[in-house]
């Protein structure tokens, strides 16, 4: 008996070792701490449509010293995982770069631990997703410690306006959704969708606005204008002490609409039952979600839809992924989509952008991250909207290995080496070009 | 005859007493609730499924924390095997289309074979059990994440999981949780022998026990027990995201309440299986009347982790209110007797 289990769990033992250190373009990659990628062939896996490896003329751009980047991650998702296929896959070989992945850096400790490995390793620049603006000026500074390149993910706010503006050579800027334009998204929808005559009272989950995240603060800014613009209302407090509330709040407003925020961290223990409870009052026919939580809360709205035989709509932030694609094909009760509405975005844009930010400095041409008075640029792109199963569908297809959105073309244009004189201005024209209509296009022609 | 009563009397007493926590804790939170915002703490289906999905998953984790606990190690793996027996499990299930009922088997086979394998390196390399545990969490949190491109298991939306939210069929696997784990640790040779191990483990080996077997079984049915609760939790949610950092701890922390409150109360029944039973539906009674009256996450967890610790502070001193009760009356009695002694003119 021993013996058996000896040999099962040495079998068990051995699978997962070599499970752990499988190169495929599998997401089991982004766990090790310092995965490196090294790139000096030019054979592109999958670049085809077909997902065949191909060889590729190198561009003259790539003629230099390899160059070493490290991309810092705060969480391993479906997003990372995309990522981590992007730039190690795809934008690699092209540009003679390596990749080194980070696990997830939940915390400033091991922000500064990974920083410093990197510098070890060699690398001569740092993609940050680790966006606590309070820290940004204490990680340049480490950056420019270790002679290396600082890009974050994230823009600008009192926090950490200093670093944009103090004229640091190593800091490459930021980049980030249009957050202003991600929340008009979910007013246009509003706006366009609902009807001022039709009675409506709405759960608005706020999420992480009271702890500040800039993206759903101005989700449900614009959430709290679009009600206030249809039904002509005025709120007793401001949009922003609302919003901004740690516990759930009634909004009080002179057309008697019943509107209830409801904050939390959907992971946290109890948020799920908290939520529920509110909507089994039985007051609420729109659930309007500024975190992303569509996947946590479909099956508690379900069975209050069935219990309380009330028909709900689901507004919400959300990326691509089983979550969001199970969601829009699954129907409620009623035979209506069990989300109206969601926003995504194309993640190989997005590390476009961060890339073009790191190789226009590495290629010697900083001017590309610098706005027109002299101040470090935060690029910036915009989310798209979703409101069908088929156009998810649709979507999710476009930004996969092989079909990335942002291809050789685009990324080719966001580069000084490319084009000399560039500017930021150009390369974030740019950036808002690539959208849904002109994909679309593209992908027809 | 007046013993056949008196025992008569002493068992309805002990059952009471049982049932007496939460009946109390639904009457104080239906009070509670009905006063500030008006509605009860149960008052539709909805309300009725979350309740029993959440004690099922409140027992099962209670009674795994319990498993090895009362033998003096304290498995903070469980978490852990909590993610990857339902992580795993719910996606073969998935594959293969076995829904719900499937789900629950292949993730309790699983969670089964992680605490199989967690108390194997238990017995034979001897580490202290909290830092197997710790290691082990590490290593089961990995293989989460590696699975399905760190997505989890994500059951809304998929076809044939909805007997997860069946009343019934949560009645059922609550009961049937009981039952056996009563019949495991209470009726069987193995319960024995637990048991004496429970009391002394270097007795029960003298006594030709064989500690290391029983300790192995106890933690695989610990991996059983915490990833059944674990297809529930999920089964609410929607989803399973895994988790790094040893994050999966939350749950055994979370659930250690109703575990040491479990114990207590089935002190009085002289079974702990249901005195975990009664812990979950008190506990799970205040969570969802905290719930009802729209408090904050913060504020909701700090009532309940503040009557943790009261009633952590009370159980650890509960034999020294018996000993002031006790000195109390014997002081009583002396100066009862004094003041009689004095009467008499002695």
């Amino acid at each position: 008996m021993k013996k058996m289990f000896v040999t099962l769990l040495s079998l068990f033992l051995c699978i997962g070792l070599s499970a752990c250190g499988k190169t495929t373009q599998s997401a089991a990659t982004v766990d090790s701490l310092t995965e490196t990628t090294s790139t000096s062939t030019a054979v592109v896996p999958g670049s085809t449509a077909d997902g065949e490896n191909v060889s590729i003329q190198l561009p003259s751009a790539a003629n230099h010293k390899t160059f070493k980047i490290g991309i810092l991650e705060t969480q391993l998702s479906d997003e990372s995982t995309i990522r981590v296929n992007y730039f190690r896959d795809y934008i690699a070989p092209r540009y003679n770069c390596e990749f080194m992945f980070s696990e997830a850096c939940g915390d400033l400790n091991s922000v500064m631990t990974y920083i410093e490995n990197a510098a070890d390793a060699g690398c001569d620049a740092i993609l940050c997703y680790y966006t606590v603006p309070a820290n940004t000026e204490q990680l340049v500074q480490l950056c420019q410690e270790y002679g290396m390149l600082f890009i974050e993910n994230g823009g600008i706010v009192p926090a950490n306006e200093a670093a944009y503006k103090g004229g640091y050579e190593n800091f490459g800027g930021g980049f980030q959704a249009n957050q202003p334009a991600t929340g008009r998204l979910f007013k246009d929808y509003l706006v366009a969708t609902m009807d001022p005559a039709d009675e409506h009272s709405f759960l608005i989950v706020s999420g992480s606005c009271y702890l500040g995240n800039m993206q759903q603060l101005e989700i449900t800014t614009n959430i709290m204008e679009a009600i206030a613009e249809i039904y002509g209302l005025t709120y007793e407090k401001t949009i922003n002490e609302l919003i901004t509330s740690s516990s759930p709040i009634q909004a009080v407003n002179d057309k008697d609409i019943e509107i209830y925020c409801y904050p939390g961290l959907p992971t946290a223990s109890g948020w799920l039952e908290g939520l529920s409870a509110a909507l089994q009052t039985g007051k609420y026919d729109y659930l309007l979600i500024a975190p992303n939580a569509i996947g946590n809360i479909g099956n508690a709205v379900s069975e209050v839809e069935s219990a309380l035989d009330k028909d709900i709509t689901i507004i919400g932030f959300g990326t691509f992924g089983t979550a969001l694609t199970n969601a829009f094909n699954t129907k409620d009760k009623f035979g209506n989509q069990s989300v109206s509405m969601s926003t995504v975005k194309f993640t190989s844009l997005v590390s476009a952008m961060a890339f073009s930010k790191a190789y226009n400095m590495l290629t010697g041409h900083p001017e590309a991250v610098l706005t027109e008075d002299g101040n470090t640029n935060v690029l910036q792109f915009k989310m798209e909207s979703v409101t069908s199963a088929e156009q998810l569908a649709q979507m999710s297809d476009w930004d996969v290995p092989g079909k990335w959105v942002a291809d050789y073309d685009i990324v080719d244009q966001m580069l000084v080496v490319n084009e000399p004189g560039l500017t930021a201005k150009e390369i974030q024209e740019r950036t808002f070009a690539v959208n849904y209509e002109s994909i679309k296009k593209r992908r027809s022609d | 005859m007046a013993d056949i009563r008196k025992k008569r009397h002493e068992i309805i007493l002990r059952i009471l007493k049982t049932i007496a926590v939460p009946v109390v804790a639904w009457l104080i939170m239906e009070i509670i609730t009905r006063t500030v915002v008006g509605v009860s703490v149960i008052r539709n289906s909805a309300d009725v499924k979350t309740f029993f999905r959440n004690m099922v998953s409140t027992i099962a984790f209670a009674l795994a924390i319990s498993t090895n606990l009362n033998c003096g190690r304290m498995d903070l793996s469980l978490g852990a095997q909590m993610y990857a027996g339902t992580i795993l499990g719910g996606n073969i299930a998935l594959v293969l289309g076995w829904g719900g009922a499937g789900m629950l088997m292949l993730a309790m086979l699983i969670g089964g074979f992680c605490g199989l394998l967690t108390g194997f390196l238990f017995v034979n390399l001897r580490i202290l059990p909290m830092v197997l545990g710790l290691g082990m969490t590490l290593i089961f949190e990995c293989v989460c994440f590696m699975v399905n491109d760190q997505q989890g298991v994500i059951i809304y939306g998929s076809s044939g999981f909805g007997i997860l939210s069946n009343e019934a069929f949560i009645i059922t696997v609550s009961f049937a949780l009981i039952l056996v784990s009563t019949y495991l640790f209470q009726l069987s040779r193995f319960g024995y022998r637990y048991r004496a191990i429970q009391g002394n483990q270097k007795l029960a080996s003298d006594a030709g026990i064989n500690i290391f077997s029983n300790c192995v079984w106890c933690y695989l049915i610990g991996g059983m027990l915490v990833a059944c609760a674990g297809v529930f939790i999920t089964a609410y949610a929607g989803s399973l995201v895994p988790v790094l950092g040893m994050s999966s701890n939350t749950y055994v922390f979370k659930n250690m309440f109703p575990m040491i409150m479990g114990t207590w109360i089935g002190g009085f029944c002289y079974n702990r299986q249901i005195g975990i039973f009664m812990a979950a539906v008190s506990v799970n009674m205040l969570t969802l009347g905290l719930s009802k009256l729209g408090l904050s996450i913060s504020v909701q967890n700090m009532i309940i982790y503040i009557l943790f610790l009261l009633f952590m502070v009370y159980n650890s001193n509960k034999d020294k209110l018996s000993y002031w009760k006790a000195r109390a009356a014997r002081i009583s009695l002396a100066e009862r007797t004094l003041q009689a002694l004095a009467e008499k003119g002695c």
